[in-house]
């Protein structure tokens, strides 16, 4: 009884212990970057063990918001990713809505054939449709990224949302059809109603996916520096910001921090759907 | 039942003509979309890889066959590197990440105090962007000013013998391989997912029948994950060999696959004929991946629900 009391201890302080010393690992490069951003030039350059800037100041966040567009690359990043979510969730639902509730024989085989276009590597479609927006003007502006999330919004999330829209008692609806309503209504104000968690869930993978996007802005708004969102900018600073060879590492790393913020912070707001999320996209297959 | 609603409703538009309609309607942003966003661009880049089309110039481009592909897979001095490279790159990630995620997974399903904050904790680099963590890490890495030097020269290892990291070709691949190891949380979720599905019963019958905690991880546990390890693999694959965002932030002189399509595509002459026929290179290699793996997948994933 004691030794095995004893032997549970043991366990336990190690796995204590593994865990911390891996937090750590993962927690240190974030430090150093949080430092650095309070850090001077010359201090962030030569003395990166040290963890506690010396001295402290905050003039990189100043330099970086006013001087890098990082306000500008905020508010390119918010408007895109929001009318990328937007137009997703909706359109998505749409989708969702005609597998989930409409007995058509031919349903689950058009379903297989958009689920299939998964599979089809982002580049194979993005020369053509970077050439296809080329003729179309919309190089250096924002369409390519507001119009095509209203397209369908991508079938894995329609996979996602037609999965909670078929939970949904039948009976439910066929209450309403009695009431008088039609499907766009029954679509609107009961299915649409019922499956709010879902609906965020694939409302912030696609938020965190439309703001971390790289290739899309990089293609399409690379000669627009006034529309870049904050990735762009982000990577323009890490390539531009510095004294002769030496990058200014101290106002990069400011500027990172903001950059990553918004995420985290969103994180800590919605956690709930975050993992839950994960568990129900991951569990389905 | 069922068939005499439908008999009753084949004039007009019945109910099942209604359906389908109503179907139809619905699903109008997919016919759309995938007309345009899918199969225009997927037919499109099929026939720009059998031309020597450039960008900027669509008509004058003539049909030329195989030769893009015949130049790539024989003359494109890029194309077997930035395929070793990112093939590399992806099988790594793939191995390590998964086996971290599963080792994490596997420590956090319990609940005991702190499982969330450790939870939280692991989970959140995978979200970051991309840009924003290659930075992070080119700083944590930087030769001269970096975190890890630093510490390094502390142990005692000479300034000359510290690793140049990302702005050396020959250990930048390695270094991204362990940048990435950074955003293993994504799938470490994934696995919690899975593990919580395993019911409790099994293991407390392990147990009575005197089975070691070893035992019961590879005989309970890695079985019945291996869902969840299957849909992980195959997409830490495909989007392995993808890679984009940190190959062209952070790789110094090593070309990646994506990367070189990029080159091709939207630099120089923007070649759109041999990126094409690259961009399906990747698509053929995709492709096989995926059914391989659903073939194999039939022997060793272990289906209960």
């Amino acid at each position: 009884m004691t030794v095995s009391k004893t032997k549970k201890t043991v366990r336990c302080t190690v796995r204590y212990v593994v865990l911390i010393v891996c937090s750590l690992i993962l927690i240190l490069p974030f430090l150093s970057l949080f430092t650095t951003s309070f850090k001077t030039f010359e201090d962030a350059v030569g003395n990166a063990n040290s963890l506690i800037p010396k001295p402290f100041t905050l003039d990189n966040y100043v330099r970086s918001v006013t001087e890098q567009g990082y306000l500008r690359g905020l508010w390119n990043s918010v408007h895109i990713s929001v009318l990328t979510t937007i137009g997703t969730v909706f359109s998505s639902s749409l989708v969702a809505y005609a597998f989930a509730r409409f007995e058509v024989r031919e349903k689950e085989y058009i379903f297989s054939f958009l689920l299939m276009s998964v599979m089809i590597p982002g580049q194979v479609l993005q020369i053509s449709m970077y050439a296809l927006y080329t003729r179309l003007g919309w190089i250096d502006t924002f369409f390519p990224f507001w119009i095509p999330p209203f397209l369908g919004g991508g079938i894995m999330n329609v996979f996602l949302i037609r999965q909670f829209f078929r939970g949904i008692p039948k009976t439910l609806f066929e209450a309403a059809e009695i009431d008088g309503a039609g499907e766009w209504r029954n679509y609107w104000t009961l299915a649409m109603r019922m499956s709010v968690p879902i609906l965020i869930t694939v409302g912030i993978f696609t938020f965190t996916g439309s703001w971390n996007d790289f290739m899309g802005p990089l293609l399409y708004l690379s000669g627009a520096p006034e529309k870049r969102p904050l990735a762009l900018v982000m990577y323009q600073m890490y390539d531009t910001v510095k004294i002769g060879d030496t990058k200014q590492w101290n106002i990069i790393s400011a500027a990172n921090v903001l950059t990553m913020l918004p995420l985290i912070i969103m994180y800590f707001c919605c956690q709930k759907y975050f993992i839950e999320g994960i568990s129900v996209s991951g569990i389905k297959q | 039942m069922e068939k005499t609603k439908k008999r009753t409703g084949s004039f007009h538009l019945g109910r099942a003509g209604r359906q389908r309609l109503h179907f139809y309607l619905f699903l109008l942003p997919a016919v759309i979309g995938f007309s345009i966003l899918t199969a225009y661009p997927f037919f499109s880049s099929l026939i720009a890889s059998f031309t020597d089309r450039l960008l900027y110039y669509p008509g004058d481009a003539q049909f030329i066959g195989l030769k893009n592909y015949r130049y790539l897979l024989e003359f494109y001095p890029k194309f077997w590197p930035a395929f070793k490279n990112s093939l590399i790159y992806a099988v790594f990630n793939v191995i390590l990440t998964n086996v971290i995620a599963l080792i994490a997974a596997n420590a956090l399903t319990k609940q005991f105090r702190g499982t969330k904050v450790f939870r939280t904790l692991f989970y959140i680099p995978s979200i970051l962007p991309a840009v924003a963590t290659v930075i992070m890490f080119a700083f944590v890495f930087d030769p001269s000013s970096g975190l890890v030097n630093s510490v390094l020269l502390k142990f005692g290892i000479a300034r000359e013998d510290l690793p140049m990291w990302l702005s050396n070709s020959r250990t930048a691949l390695m270094t991204l391989i362990i940048i990435s190891l950074w955003g293993f949380g994504g799938k470490m979720v994934i696995y919690i997912a899975g593990l919580n599905e395993i019911p409790v019963s099994y293991y407390e019958a392990a147990e009575l029948d005197g089975a070691s905690r070893t035992v019961c991880f590879f005989k309970i546990t890695m079985p019945l994950v291996t869902p969840s390890i299957l849909y992980n693999l195959i997409t830490a694959i495909i989007a392995g060999v993808q890679v984009f965002t940190e190959a062209y932030v952070g790789a110094n002189g090593v070309s990646f696959y994506v990367a070189c399509i990029y080159d091709l595509a939207y630099t120089g002459t923007y070649q759109m004929g041999v990126a094409s026929a690259m961009a399906w290179l990747l698509f053929v290699f995709v492709a096989v991946l995926v059914f391989g793996n659903m073939i194999l997948s039939r022997f060793y994933v272990h289906y209960e629900y």
